[in-house]
């Protein structure tokens, strides 16, 4: 879709002026942050359908009153972030449950002996995946906001209200723990990878 | 002597930053040290697969629902002459209770005798004189019963004003 607006002020304009194509723009502009937000905090899919709208209600809802102060795509991500936590406190004990039926699930793939190329990298994959998993809503999130999103950090910082100096160090654990995980398991074998 | 290898760090912060000032001397080293170079592998490894796009995306259709759905009030809401005259008597019954309730006590006058209110002071001092000179139980009621309808009536502005976005129902 081609973007016709000037601005986010400009392209706000027409969303609060009814303008469908606006509001198709808009939705269709926003749609993998919040996607890529949710996916990496909710594992169930129909619970992910019912908080895209959710979030997108909350983001039009509050459309009118937001000032600008923000660049629009942090001020959506900080509504989507907050959106999935809340939900995640409030369906706490339902979701690790769901999250464990998931990882035996996953775990068929690392008892099967793989020596494709094709399937390794997909192994390598789930490993990932899994292990991303493991880990706190707020490592998820800067993980996906950096290396999805391509966000800067102080954007990063202003979604999840972190100090900079926590996001850094955040990522930089994560990201320390996968090399682990994958080194771990790979040991070896790295050469032809 | 012994040689330096790269820590995690410096891996990390090679791999996030194409201009990295110390970037030419990072990529001498890990051209020359084996160690380093499996190490920078392996982590290439790692942003190769966070890079990865989810198995997850929102059906269109939903997407078109939401689009179907959202409307924005354009009609900006404006008081009427009889909801502005309404908000006038309610502030005026607050100030005219808190008056009857305090007993016009001395702390309340003084306030409105001090040198900044002393303009408003020649409009409210009679008002209160005749107060404190006709003060009886039935005016307490009769204030306290204009100021619930009065705040009955602002509770029902507020609601109007501050009603909720229509059509974005599931």
């Amino acid at each position: 879709m081609e973007n016709i607006y000037k601005n986010e002020k400009d392209l706000v304009k027409q969303v609060l002026k009814n303008d469908q194509q606006a509001i198709r723009f808009f939705i269709r502009s926003y749609k993998k942050l919040v996607e890529h937000i949710i996916w990496r905090i909710i594992t169930r899919p129909v619970e992910r359908e019912d908080l895209f709208q959710d979030i997108f209600v909350k983001i039009f809802t509050s459309l009118p009153s937001f000032r600008f102060d923000s660049k629009l795509s942090t001020w959506i991500g900080r509504i989507s972030y907050n959106t999935c936590l809340n939900y995640v406190q409030k369906n706490k004990p339902f979701l690790s449950e769901d999250l464990d039926k998931e990882n035996n699930k996953n775990a068929f793939y690392e008892r099967k002996i793989l020596h494709d190329e094709e399937f390794i990298l997909k192994e390598q994959a789930q490993l990932v995946k899994n292990e991303i998993m493991k880990m706190n809503y707020a490592y998820r999130t800067i993980l996906t906001l950096f290396h999805l999103e391509n966000l800067s950090y102080k954007e990063i910082c202003e979604i999840m209200d972190l100090p900079e100096g926590t996001v850094k160090s955040n990522l930089y654990r994560a990201r320390k723990k996968l090399y682990a995980v994958l080194k771990h398991k790979y040991a070896g074998e790295m050469t032809w990878l | 002597m012994a040689v330096k290898h790269l820590t995690d760090k410096e891996i990390q912060e090679y791999l996030d930053n194409p201009s990295l000032s110390r970037r030419e001397e990072t990529e001498r080293h890990i051209g020359s040290c084996s160690l380093c170079k499996e190490r920078v592998d392996t982590y290439k490894l790692v942003y190769k697969n966070l890079q990865q796009q989810p198995d997850f995306s929102i059906d269109d259709t939903v997407c078109e629902n939401i689009i179907r759905n959202v409307s924005f009030s354009s009609k900006k809401y404006v008081f009427s002459l009889y909801e502005k005259a309404a908000i006038a008597f309610m502030v005026l019954a607050g100030v005219i209770l808190t008056m009857v309730i305090t007993n016009f006590s001395p702390v309340f006058i003084v306030k409105f005798t001090g040198n900044l209110f002393s303009s408003l002071h020649l409009f409210i001092k009679p008002a209160v004189d005749f107060l404190i000179q006709n003060s009886s139980k039935f005016s307490f009621i009769l204030f306290s019963a204009a100021s619930l309808i009065t705040l009955s009536m602002l509770d029902l502005l507020i609601r109007k004003k501050i009603k909720p976005m229509h059509g974005l129902a599931r």
